[in-house]
């Protein structure tokens, strides 16, 4: 990220009013134009308790003369860094005014780089991100009008405002604050897992209570909202009050931390309490996917309904191998296009999309075909089973069903498949796949593992060359960090959300009890999938298994089989997912605020011509 | 009419799907193929007031655009397509003309249809004579669909984002909707109707499938279902 001039000052991003060594850390962000030296005296009601670090922006304070922030993306950067860098114990944060929003998009800097979090938001005089209102322009203001405004805040002293020498130098600092709070542009982000607790005066004329209602969409937590008498500088007469309840708050949660949960964390208000429909926020993801961003689906066939509705919901599935022209609806689905975002069929084990990201990234030694002879190329298996004078490709022999004319032409329609691969996982923000089986059948000979056993679909089985494996959770834990890895390595800020089928074993090759087999293949493929979201910042694990299977809704979700999901299930699951991450993900004012509704006399044909000019501006 | 264009788009690695000419509303169509990586030709040569009346003329079977910067373009997705004329395109055509309802519905033009106390006649909107108004106010985008259809082409139409711009009446956009649907229903043009999957409780556009900063267009999104619906009919 390109930094203005002065942001890369070698010095502090915070600084210290006493030299206290306390068990916790309170990061505090004061407001426009504002540094250190106006809250000096909050660590005397801080006590031992709490160590006070107030972030020295440059422009102001010790850093007067270094250039001030213009960019708020560069500043939240830079503290973020910071910030980590002194994650080392528990820690809450404290903005004022601006430096609420500051501090909001920090903490929001914190999760993006899977950093240590604060466990407590405190934003006085602020209103919420998204519902908040600029109602005047200061930034850009000719100087005395500026100073006028300035006076109206009523945050600066007077004799400071009319001394000119003076104001000419903190002017830059105190507009460029300015200037970060008027021009800042919320981006949608899922809700913070911290408490909000938002602090305001009663008199305050620039901040109006509804609007800080607003903070409630930042936080997956209740709002708590407290009001002290004065105007928007209320915290400087209400500082012993409002260290006492900074200094309560890390308390409490020492005391008790079951005492600032959520409801969802508890059984009684998540579960047994609520309708079973009514039963949510089960998913707070760790990552934002844009609208527009690619997402790859891939796994089993519960999997296959997530790219449509993706779709219709308003984000990008991407199709990275759509049918060619001409083929009818029946003939799309006979063959399997557009179930996934590439032309693999069902990938029901961590091992099976491993092998495909290996084949299409070269990194797997080709498979030899039944006559012994080996790939033709350094990464496309060359397997390909023939049945009546028609030739199957092993690894996906149901995508075909009519066969294809010849072994060549199962070869490069394969490659046509891991040339899609290749390029979607390039292009992807995000690659979704469900986990279906630990079952797999493989190959004795060259390693390689099939989606079904050999001769149940297509080909012939031999009981010396495949072999039945039930993968263990090292198994997959292996296969699907490589995968993982493999995926990464092509596209490294790819983001990766894990889900579990619901769908119970057709039938299992252990010889045990078909429910028994299904309960070791879901637990460990859920096991590892939660452990890999556990481990790794861009991987997150969305309950689809649970959203299905779980006590509370008592197999509605299935067909009389006990195994298909039914429509309703699969719309539920669905609905679930995009709630937290579909585009109106932290409820529908981030939509509807980006909708004008209002249009010229003119026909509106300027916003038309726009378009059309847009068009072709964009390539 | 567009001053500022640059050279069409075309993606020229594989056989185009479809041609794509129309006003604004094409735009998010072409730009959900070109990212999709779907081969096609055209984009929008135009605005919605530039496509109803008196905006081609024929030479012999081939439409020429009064606009000349609009015939070029045209005329140059064509020659992408090996064609010379609209009579040779070998692919399907998708067509967007006459279908920004917003236009027609521009509340001015019709308040001399109403009574005192502000509503339309009874029957107004359903009447023959509303219908006659708006066929006339399309009457060349109309004809440019017979055209197309007679010279045998197959031919598919977007119904618009459903958004109605606060200088236009609702009742008289969905009825005019309706009414250009109908019209092109008879001529055999395949309508692509998403208006059971785009529109919320009160039959408006849903706010994710809207342009932002903008009164009247779909967006991204709601051009990839346009072009995932073109693509399930086999274009």
């Amino acid at each position: 990220m390109d930094s203005p001039a002065g942001l890369d000052t070698p010095g502090p991003w915070f600084c210290r009013a006493a030299e206290v060594t306390a068990p916790v850390r309170l990061f505090y962000f004061p407001c426009a134009g504002g540094n250190a030296a106006a809250i000096a005296g909050w660590q005397a009601h801080l006590g031992t308790a709490v160590e006070l670090h107030v972030a020295a922006l440059p422009g102001r304070g010790a850093r007067l003369f270094d250039e001030p922030p213009r960019d708020l993306d560069d500043l939240v950067a830079h503290l973020t860094g910071a910030v980590a860098d002194l994650a080392d114990r528990r820690f809450a944060f404290f903005g004022h005014s601006l430096g609420a929003l500051v501090a909001f998009e920090v903490a929001r800097g914190l999760r993006r780089q899977g950093s240590a979090m604060p466990e407590c938001l405190w934003v006085a005089g602020a209103e919420g991100p998204r519902t908040r209102a600029v109602r005047h322009r200061l930034h850009d203001l000719p100087e005395a009008e500026f100073i006028q405004a300035l006076r109206d805040y009523r945050g600066t002293p007077a004799e400071i405002l009319a001394d000119r020498e003076m104001m000419e130098l903190l002017s830059p600092g105190i507009r460029a604050d300015f200037g970060l709070s008027e021009l800042y542009a919320y981006k949608s982000e899922p809700p913070l897992n911290l408490p909000i607790h938002a602090l305001r005066g009663d008199r305050d004329p620039y901040v109006e209570a509804s609007r800080v209602a607003g903070w409630a969409h930042e936080s997956t937590r209740p709002l708590r909202v407290s009001v002290f008498a004065g105007d928007h500088f209320f915290i400087q007469p209400h500082q012993t009050d409002i260290a006492a309840l900074v200094v309560a708050e890390f308390a409490a949660d020492r005391v008790n931390p079951y005492g600032s949960l959520p409801s969802r964390s508890f059984w009684r208000t998540a579960v047994a309490g609520p309708a079973m429909e009514e039963i949510g926020d089960l998913w707070q993801p760790k990552f934002a996917v844009g609208q527009d961003d690619p997402i790859i689906t891939v796994g089993s066939c519960f999997a296959r309904h997530i790219g449509r509705a993706l779709l219709e919901a308003g984000m990008n599935f991407c199709d990275a191998e759509p049918p060619p022209p001409g083929l009818t609806a029946a003939e799309r689905e006979a063959r399997h296009y557009g179930e996934f975002s590439f032309r693999t069929g069902n990938i029901y084990t961590a091992a099976m999309l491993r092998q495909w990201l290996s084949w299409a990234f070269g990194e797997a030694a080709p498979a030899a075909d039944e006559a012994g002879r080996p790939g033709a190329g350094t990464s496309a298996p060359a397997g390909v089973w023939a049945e009546d004078g028609r030739y199957f490709d092993p690894y996906r022999p149901a995508v075909e069903p009519e066969g294809h004319p010849s072994a060549e032409a199962v070869r490069a329609a394969r490659a046509e498949t891991l040339a899609a691969i290749r390029g979607a996982i390039a292009r992807a923000a995000c690659l979704v796949f469900t986990l279906g089986l630990t079952e797999a059948w493989h190959d004795a000979d060259d390693g390689t593992v099939y989606p079904v056993c050999p001769g149940t679909v297509r080909g012939t089985f031999d009981e010396r060359r495949h072999v039945f494996r039930n993968a263990t959770f090292a198994d997959v834990y292996r296969d699907l960090s490589a995968a993982v890895a493999l995926a990464r390595a092509a596209s490294p800020d790819l983001r990766v959300v894990l889900t579990v089928s619901p769908v119970p074993l057709t039938a299992t090759a252990t010889g045990g009890h078909a429910l028994v087999a299904t309960t070791y293949s879901k637990s460990v493929l859920r096991a590892v999938a939660g452990q890999l979201a556990a481990e790794l910042a861009y991987v997150d694990y969305f309950p689809s298994y649970e959203l299905i299977t779980g006590s509370p809704f008592r197999a509605r979700f299935f067909e009389p089989n006990l195994r298909t999901v039914t429509g309703e299930g699969v719309a539920f699951v669905m609905r679930h997912f995009l709630d937290a991450f579909g585009p109106r993900a932290g409820g529908p004012a981030r939509a509807a605020a980006a909708v004008r509704t209002d249009v010229t006399g003119d026909g509106g044909d300027p916003y038309c011509d726009d378009a059309v000019l847009d068009y072709y501006r964009a390539r | 009419m567009i001053r500022t264009v640059t050279t069409p788009y075309s993606t020229t690695t594989a056989p185009a799907r479809f041609l794509l000419l129309g006003d604004s509303h094409a735009g998010p169509v072409g730009r959900a193929a070109r990212a999709a990586g779907i081969p096609f030709s055209g984009g929008p040569i135009g605005a919605a007031r530039d496509f109803n009346a008196g905006f081609f003329d024929l030479r012999g079977d081939d439409p020429v655009f009064r606009d000349v910067e609009t015939d070029q373009l045209y005329r140059g997705f064509l020659a992408e397509l090996g064609a010379a004329g609209l009579g040779e395109l070998s692919v399907p055509l998708v067509l967007t003309f006459g279908l920004s309802a917003h236009f027609f519905a521009t509340t001015e033009n019709w308040q001399l249809y109403r009574v005192r106390t502000g509503a339309f006649v009874p029957g107004f909107v359903s009447g023959r004579l509303f219908d006659d108004i708006v066929r006339a106010m399309a009457r060349d985008a109309i004809a440019f669909y017979r055209h197309a259809r007679g010279l045998g082409l197959r031919v598919l139409a977007p119904l618009p984002p459903q958004r109605v711009p606060s200088m236009s009446d609702p009742e008289i956009f969905m009825a005019a909707q309706e009414t250009m649907r109908r019209a092109l229903d008879a001529l055999d043009v395949e309508i692509i109707d998403l208006r059971a999957r785009v529109t919320d409780a009160a039959g408006l556009q849903r706010p994710e499938l809207c342009e932002a900063d903008d009164p009247i267009h779909g967006n991204l999104a709601f051009g990839r279902l346009i072009l995932a619906d073109l693509l399930d009919r086999g274009l």
